[in-house]
């Protein structure tokens, strides 16, 4: 046996070993507290016909005003509602798209969500993030009504994370 | 009186015991009872030695060391604790007239104080609180753990301050939804 032969197992026996580690440490750090997680998603219609800012929106002013250049933001749809985790809730959304939000768990202070945008039977979007608990995250671009629309995602969760719960590989694509 | 009435009296008449009357009678008898007379002279005899030995003994003792004892009890003693604290409190009684209303504001100050350290009453309603949670902290920073797209592109923008992550998508093949002309999807402003 040489000595490239060696380093070769070596080399297998090491990324084996990152490999265990690595979903050892994906499966275990995620925990799925009993109150289920809050997932809100507020869809807003900006545009530059006027200048109002919805009251509604205010915590999001700040953000608003510096990432879009638009003079108007209305809110034209809230809802709000407690998900279980790793399971599908679907909110609908106006010209015929919708979320699909999966919470998948709780790693800290961060909520764990796959948060897929659809249009009809098309996925747009696709993506799997973590998101500060009590945070929002935006997506944006379809115009609707002479405007943008922009959907503001937030989640959040009360309740202290339990003893972690392994997350299964099957749950993790809606 | 006769010797036999008188003798008994003697040693009372000695002490000056007796009534007036009786004091008169015996000493009349005795300047005539020459036995009495020598009854009464024993007595004085008795007497004058038990006062002289007496009197030895007493001088026999140290009473130099009496009065340092005596003295610190004769001294005036400071009032119990009890005693003081009934004191103090009819004092303060008397100026409460005075002392109420600082005493007051000192107290709701420092209920204020502790109010505003403490945040209580605690928070306010529900939607009060999500609203000011919201407006007061805003974290909301993103890590994207993965994403697929079938759109044209899309667009990752961050907001600096409030650590707000935007996700932009850009998508011109996909149909006007609300009467638009042109794209359904707006461009990265």
């Amino acid at each position: 046996m040489g000595f490239r032969a060696v380093r070769r197992g070596v080399h297998r026996a090491a990324l084996l070993l990152a490999t265990c580690l690595a979903t050892s440490a994906a499966a275990e750090s995620l925990s799925t507290p009993p109150d289920g997680v809050e997932v809100r998603i507020d869809t807003v219609l900006a545009s530059n016909a006027d200048t109002i800012f919805d009251s509604a929106l205010k915590p999001l002013r700040r953000p608003f005003r510096s990432l879009f250049p638009y003079s108007s933001y209305r809110l034209i749809q809230a809802e709000q509602r407690i998900a279980v985790w790793r399971r599908e809730e679907q909110f609908m959304l106006p010209g015929e798209r919708y979320l699909v939000i999966t919470p998948r768990g709780l790693h800290g202070d961060r909520v764990s969500l796959n948060v897929m945008l659809m249009q009809g039977n098309r996925p747009l979007v696709n993506t799997v993030l973590s998101l500060k608990n009590h945070g929002t995250f935006l997506v944006a671009g379809p115009r609707y009504g002479g405007g943008v629309l922009i959907f503001a995602i937030g989640a959040r969760t009360t309740t202290a994370p339990p003893a972690s719960l392994p997350l299964r590989a099957s749950a993790e694509q809606p | 009186m006769t010797c036999r009435e008188t003798l008994p009296l003697l040693p009372l008449f000695f002490d000056g015991e007796l009534e007036a009357r009786q004091m008169r009678a015996v000493a009349l008898h005795s300047t005539r009872c020459a036995e009495c007379e020598r009854e009464l002279r024993s007595l004085e005899r008795l007497q004058e030695s038990i006062a002289v030995h007496v009197g030895a003994l007493v001088d026999e003792i140290d009473l130099s060391r009496v009065w340092a004892g005596v003295a610190p009890r004769l001294a005036p003693r400071a009032p119990a604790f009890g005693d003081r604290v009934r004191a103090w409190w009819a004092e303060w009684e008397a100026g409460w007239g005075l002392r109420g209303p600082a005493f007051a504001g000192l107290a709701m100050a420092g209920l204020i104080a502790v109010g505003v350290v403490t945040q209580w009453p605690g928070p306010g309603p529900k939607v009060e609180r999500d609203v000011r949670g919201r407006s007061a902290r805003i974290d909301n920073s993103v890590k994207l753990d993965s994403m697929q797209s079938s759109v044209d592109s899309v667009a990752l923008v961050t907001d600096a301050e409030t650590n707000t992550t935007l996700l932009w998508i850009m998508d011109d093949a996909a149909p006007s939804v609300e009467g638009g002309a042109g794209d359904a999807w707006d461009s990265v402003p």
